[in-house]
């Protein structure tokens, strides 16, 4: 099991930034700070230079429209710190409207971030300030729309070269799904 | 004799058999690896299952010098332009293998990323199903290859 | 075009600076290239042969594994598993089961912790010696290749025994392992072993004091340990420049907290270190697979928990609870469902820290499932570690990162 700093962050980052950081998950035996997306890069620069999270371990996104229980927006990019000395973790995450998401880039801060936020842009569509060269890493730059947001179907395929047995998939498996849940509505009760 | 239609057709025989026996076994692979498959292919090819004693063993890493193009792995809807400008650089007579179920029909990955089969776009001659195959699969199919190679028309002229 | 090669070395300065006009050359070490294990591009500017800027362009087997697990249930999401990092399947299975049993809470037997341990760490004497073999392929020496081949055909065929393929074996599952090891594991263990360390030997004595290899790999490709850092890199590339840290000595998890072993660390950070890493961590992957075979409680392999294990077949085909746990288990809809919540877990993968951030909403598949890929920051380093190579230097530098596109792209 990770180790956590020696006293909960919440408790060290509260005094210091007060409302920037808005909440505190209890995760399995791990805390996650809820920060307020403007105040990101300060609090990072915190973490880095005086507690010790020298080390970006992730920075990923996630797409919370529909998870029960959630209240407000609804995109979520996490920021998994490890402090290369302390040996520390801590788990920061903002959250973002599906409209416009707009975050300050930590690419001046870790080298990693470059790619990690490439990556957050070509999956949910998350724009990073001050990113030196945000385009598409893992996709294609002809490819439209962020597939990792909930809204996005699987089976939208958008190929570069026409395919020759041109069946929509997308729409096939819109059908499929249909029928499926129309065979088991009458047996409600589940 | 230049004239008898019999003599014609009985030398156009004799010189596809000949001609069939020299490619199938002087196959000269273009090995496309992509994804997983590859291990198995690194597998075949290597000392405990070889591929040389058939012939084929030996990878020619440009198209133009190689005439068997095998799609090792999945192909993604970003990696299709470059395998069919692959296929398009190599020269008659070629021959295409799909290898793993993600060549031959994507698999068991059915999303937007990934192209279903590679006969989407490209025609295909040999397909091996396995994910990935097993080298004993791979090598029955490289003999069936072989045997369709010396059973077909080989245009001279 | 992300660095420039001033930014890297500052003194740096053209072939020709008399005022010729001299144009650099693109080329491009495309998708489809023998040294570039799998599918990355790389879009290169030279003067003459040295590396002046490059762009390293992935995504070319992107096969949207997060997107696909999101519509499988927990258990059916281990296939996919498989093919992150397909070198060394078996740690990305255990690794995922491990992250859904911390999110559900739930302690495995001691037995399964022994044989993830031990099956953990035969794919990762296989994922070694591929790197190395590849990597010593493609500088030419071509028998350390067939070599190590052979000694990774021996480890295959003792995890087919056990797990019933070769590569993509899907042999863990949420609970536990799908069934013990067979009766002569430890025999084969044996045979196994001395193929591995007959191998190594004579690889070693082929290559450490080679030469060529020397030449081709020592200096080569240095990566600062500052830079490491920042580019969060993590594993045996890391090790080799000095950031020692393993998560299976500084956050154990399976059976490791019971096993004596060393993990290598270097200093230099150049390709020489990261290949004496590497067969160093063969080695002691040894040493932890003797000490846990001699270890291993007798026991089950699966928890005996309604919620997540499906019940004996004996008994599901004898009384009426069995039938209906059954079912519940595999009907759609049911199934395993862990509690509203989240949870980011890792193992010590082939290349590094293997993470995977799980959300769950309650139901039976997974809200999201993250993958940390360990390659995925290296690769990212490897913009700023060609600059100032030469253009043979890009292939050992490559191989030594060990790029694996299914983790990378997933």
């Amino acid at each position: 099991m990770p180790k956590n700093s020696a006293s909960p962050l919440y408790d060290v980052l509260k005094p210091v930034f007060g409302d920037k950081i808005e909440a505190r998950q209890e995760l399995k035996g791990r805390e996650a700070l809820r920060v307020s997306p403007a105040a990101l890069l300060e609090v990072v620069r915190h973490l880095k230079n005086s507690l010790g999270f020298d080390f970006l371990m992730d920075l990923s996104g996630a797409d919370y429209s529909g998870y029960p229980g959630h209240q407000g927006d609804p995109l979520c990019v996490s920021y998994q710190l490890f402090g290369a000395t302390t040996r520390a973790r801590a788990w920061l995450k903002v959250y973002l409207p599906l409209e416009g998401a707009m975050v300050d880039s930590l690419s001046h801060e870790f080298a990693c971030a470059n790619w990690y936020e490439r990556e957050c842009w070509d999956m949910f569509g998350v724009h990073f300030k001050g990113h030196p060269n945000l385009k598409r890493l893992l996709l294609y730059e002809e490819f439209v729309g962020h597939p990792l947001r909930k809204d996005y179907p699987i089976m939208r395929m958008q190929p570069l070269i026409p395919m020759r047995n041109a069946v929509d998939y997308e729409s096939v498996a819109v059908a499929r799904r249909k029928e499926a849940e129309e065979a088991s509505a009458p047996k409600a009760g589940n | 004799m230049a004239g008898d239609p019999l003599q014609e057709v009985v030398l156009t025989t004799k010189l596809d058999k000949v001609l069939g026996w020299a490619r199938k076994y002087s196959l000269f692979q273009y090995p496309f690896v992509t994804a997983c498959c590859g291990m198995e292919f690194m597998s075949t090819s290597a000392s405990h299952y070889d591929t040389d004693r058939f012939g084929a063993a030996f990878p020619r890493f440009s198209p133009r010098q190689a005439d068997l193009l095998m799609v090792v792995g999945t192909i993604t809807h970003k990696q299709a332009p470059i395998l069919k400008r692959v296929y398009d650089q190599m020269c008659e007579p070629k021959w295409v293998v799909a290898f793993g179920v993600c060549a031959t029909s994507g698999g068991f990955y059915q999303n937007y990323g990934s192209v279903p089969g590679i006969d989407c776009f490209l025609p295909v001659d040999m397909y091996i199903p396995g994910c990935p195959p097993r080298p004993e699969t791979v090598i029955d199919a490289l003999l069936k290859l072989q045997e369709r190679i010396q059973n077909q028309r080989h245009a001279v002229l | 075009m992300p660095m420039d090669i001033t930014q890297k070395i500052p003194q740096w300065k053209a072939q020709r600076d008399d005022g010729f006009d001299i144009e650099p050359l693109y080329i491009n070490m495309g998708p489809s290239h023998p040294a570039m294990h799998g599918t990355v591009k790389m879009v290169l500017k030279l003067d003459g042969e040295t590396v002046v800027n490059t762009e390293v362009e992935i995504g070319y087997l992107h096969r949207c594994f997060e997107k696909t697990v999101e519509q499988k249930t927990w258990n059916q999401a281990i296939p996919y598993t498989d093919r992150l990092n397909y070198v060394s399947p078996l740690i990305n299975n255990m690794g995922y089961c491990m992250a859904v049993e911390r999110l559900l809470g739930i302690q495995v037997p001691e037995r399964t912790d022994y044989i993830r341990t031990i099956m953990c760490e035969l794919s990762r004497i296989g994922d070694h010696l591929t790197c190395i073999g590849a990597g010593a392929m493609e500088l030419g020496a071509l028998t350390a290749f067939l070599y190590f081949m052979k000694a990774r055909e021996s480890s295959w065929q003792l995890i087919e025994e056990v797990t019933g393929a070769r590569l993509t074996i899907s042999y863990g599952r949420v609970g536990g392992v799908v069934r013990d090891l067979p009766a002569n594991f430890s025999e084969r263990w044996a045979w196994v072993k001395s193929q591995v360390e007959e191998n190594l030997g004579e690889v070693s004595t082929l290559l450490n004091t080679n030469r060529i290899f020397i030449d081709r790999m020592k200096g080569v490709g240095i990566m600062p340990l500052d830079r490491c850092l920042s580019y969060g890199m993590t594993g045996p590339f890391a090790r080799a420049s000095g950031f020692d840290y393993d998560l299976r000595r500084d956050e154990p998890y399976f059976a490791y907290d019971r096993m004596k072993f060393e993990v290598p660390t270097r200093t230099g950070g150049d390709n020489w270190c990261r290949y004496e890493v590497r067969m160093e961590e063969i080695r002691q992957s040894v040493r932890i697979i003797d000490q846990a075979l001699a270890q291993m409680p007798e026991g089950i392999v699966r928890v005996e928990d309604p919620q997540v294990s499906l019940p004996r077949k004996k008994e599901v085909y004898s009384n009426i609870e069995a039938l209906m746990n059954h079912f519940k288990l595999l009907m759609p809809g049911h199934g395993i469902r862990p509690a509203l919540g989240e949870v980011y877990a890792a193992v010590e993968g082939g290349n590094g820290e293997l993470g995977f951030w799980l959300v769950s909403d309650g139901g039976d598949r997974p809200w999201r499932l993250r993958v940390r890929p360990p390659c995925f920051p290296i690769m990212s380093g490897v913009e700023e570690l060609i600059l100032g190579e030469q253009v043979a230097d890009i292939v050992p530098v490559f191989g030594s990162v060990n790029m694996i596109g299914g983790e990378l792209d997933r």
